[in-house]
This record gives C-alpha cells, sequence and structure tokens, in this order.
C-alpha cells in the first residue's frame, strides 16, 4: 500500500490542526511549520507550500486574521495570525465533530478487532 | 537564487494585483525566517519546491471561485446584448429606397437615421468584446 489513504487522512485533518495551533496564542509562518515539524516522525515534514495556501484559505473563509508586526530577532516583519470570533466557533465545533468521528472509527476497528479473534 | 526564485513566482502568479502581493510578501518572509534559523536558502527552496508548484498551489486557494463565474457571466451577457442589437438592426422594417414621404418626419430621420447606421457597429463591438474576455478566461484557466 502506498500512503495514498494516510496522505487524505492527513489532508483533511490539517486545517484543524492549523487552527489549534493558532488558537493557542497569536503565531507566524515559520512558527507554525516549526510546530508541525516536531510531529514530522507521524505528519511528514511540513512545508510552506502546503502550509501558506490553507492559511489563505483559511483567512478568506474569515476564520483567522492576520496583522504585520515587528520581529524581534531580525528587526523586519512578520504576519502574525490569530483566530476571528468565527474561526474559534468553527474550531469548536470540528473539535466535537473530531471526538465522535474518533468513537466511530474506533468502534469500527473494535468490532473488527473481534470478529479476527473469533475465527 | 532567492530573488530568482521569488521573480519566478512573481511571473507565473497569475492572481490579482493585491493578491500577488501578499503572496510574494509571505515568501520573503519565508525566507528571511528561515535564514534567521540557520537554513540556507537552498534548503528553502528545496523544501518550497519549483516556483510554478508554489504559484499554483497558492493561487488554487487565493482565486476567489466566483470571479471566474463572473466572468463567464459578462462574456455571456455581452454576447446576448450583441445579438439583439445586430437581430434589432437586420429585422427592422426597411424603407423602400423610393418611398415617398419616408423623410417627412424630422424627428423620424434622425431615431431612424442613428440606429441603423450605428446598430451594427456597437453590436460587432460587443461581440468583439464578449470573445475577448472568453478567451482572456479561456487561457487563464490553462495556465
Amino acid at each position: 500500500m502506498d500512503g495514498k489513504y494516510i496522505k487524505q487522512f492527513k489532508k483533511g485533518s490539517l486545517e484543524m490542526m492549523l487552527l489549534c495551533l493558532i488558537g493557542r496564542r497569536e503565531t507566524y509562518g515559520y512558527e507554525i511549520i516549526t510546530e508541525l515539524n516536531r510531529s514530522a516522525a507521524v505528519l511528514g515534514a511540513a512545508r510552506e507550500g502546503t502550509v501558506y495556501p490553507i492559511l489563505y484559505r483559511l483567512q478568506s473563509a474569515g476564520l483567522i486574521q492576520c496583522r504585520i508586526g515587528p520581529s524581534a530577532a531580525n528587526g523586519g516583519e512578520k504576519k502574525y495570525y490569530s483566530l476571528t470570533d468565527s474561526g474559534r466557533a468553527a474550531l469548536a465545533e470540528l473539535i466535537e465533530f473530531w471526538a465522535k468521528y474518533r468513537d466511530c472509527v474506533d468502534g469500527c476497528i473494535a468490532e473488527y478487532e473481534t470478529a479476527k479473534e473469533q475465527k | 537564487m532567492r530573488e530568482q526564485y521569488m521573480r519566478q513566482v512573481e511571473k507565473v502568479l497569475d492572481l490579482p494585483r493585491r493578491a500577488k502581493k501578499e503572496v510574494l510578501r509571505d515568501l520573503g518572509e519565508v525566507f528571511d525566517s528561515a535564514l534567521e534559523h540557520g537554513e540556507s536558502e537552498a534548503d528553502v527552496i528545496a523544501r518550497l519546491g519549483s516556483p510554478q508548484e508554489f504559484a499554483a498551489a497558492a493561487r488554487e486557494q487565493l482565486e476567489p471561485k466566483n470571479r471566474s463565474r463572473l466572468g463567464w457571466a459578462v462574456s455571456g451577457a455581452l454576447a446576448v446584448v450583441a445579438a439583439a442589437v445586430l437581430a434589432a438592426y437586420i429585422s427592422a422594417p426597411k424603407p423602400p429606397e423610393d418611398a415617398i414621404g419616408w423623410a417627412a418626419g424630422s424627428t423620424d430621420i434622425a431615431v431612424a437615421g442613428a440606429l441603423p447606421n450605428l446598430a451594427p457597429v456597437i453590436g460587432i463591438v460587443l461581440a468583439a468584446a464578449a470573445v475577448a474576455n472568453a478567451v482572456r478566461l479561456i487561457r487563464r484557466r490553462g495556465r
């Protein structure tokens, strides 16, 4: 099996993970990439080419907002992202769905495992 | 290397000016932050993929879905108006060349005379605009 199915899972949940990351505290591009890469063993390496387009989509959907602020380190500027009110509401909804979804999938797996043992 | 990459993205990124500026600004920050953390420009570029890939991914998310739909609506409306103007011109009853008294009413001459002369021109211009707009949309989609 190639990673096709796993890739689909990751694709679907990346938005929720990004909303979580941004919801913790105001953050910027490189920090988001670094945070995601802490889970690189499971998620695979995070790339700007994947993350930024999702940020654009979340922004145009009004779920996140950004401001340009001074960067602490290099004297330049950084774009800082934060959740909007509707972003917070959307994330709450996603988290609730995720819990139900996980139970559903786990239940399915448990039944499969039981049936396998009985054979 | 970085400048070349950004120029390439700028060249292939087909977006409204403001959105494009935004993407390029963000791309600049990607390089700045990475260099600040000890990465090389080559590292960043390896991660970003080709300028074409990067531009395509950004554009996919940024281009409003209804932008091209609106474009097609404009094209369609232009074509309909063009057809109506041309049809009205063609089907408009024309007086016989030798009609006596046709030019009798002074207002009649002005109104009836102006429309038949301008109608085909207006119709053709509108039709051309419709076609040009459609061509533009098709070319953009192909990119």
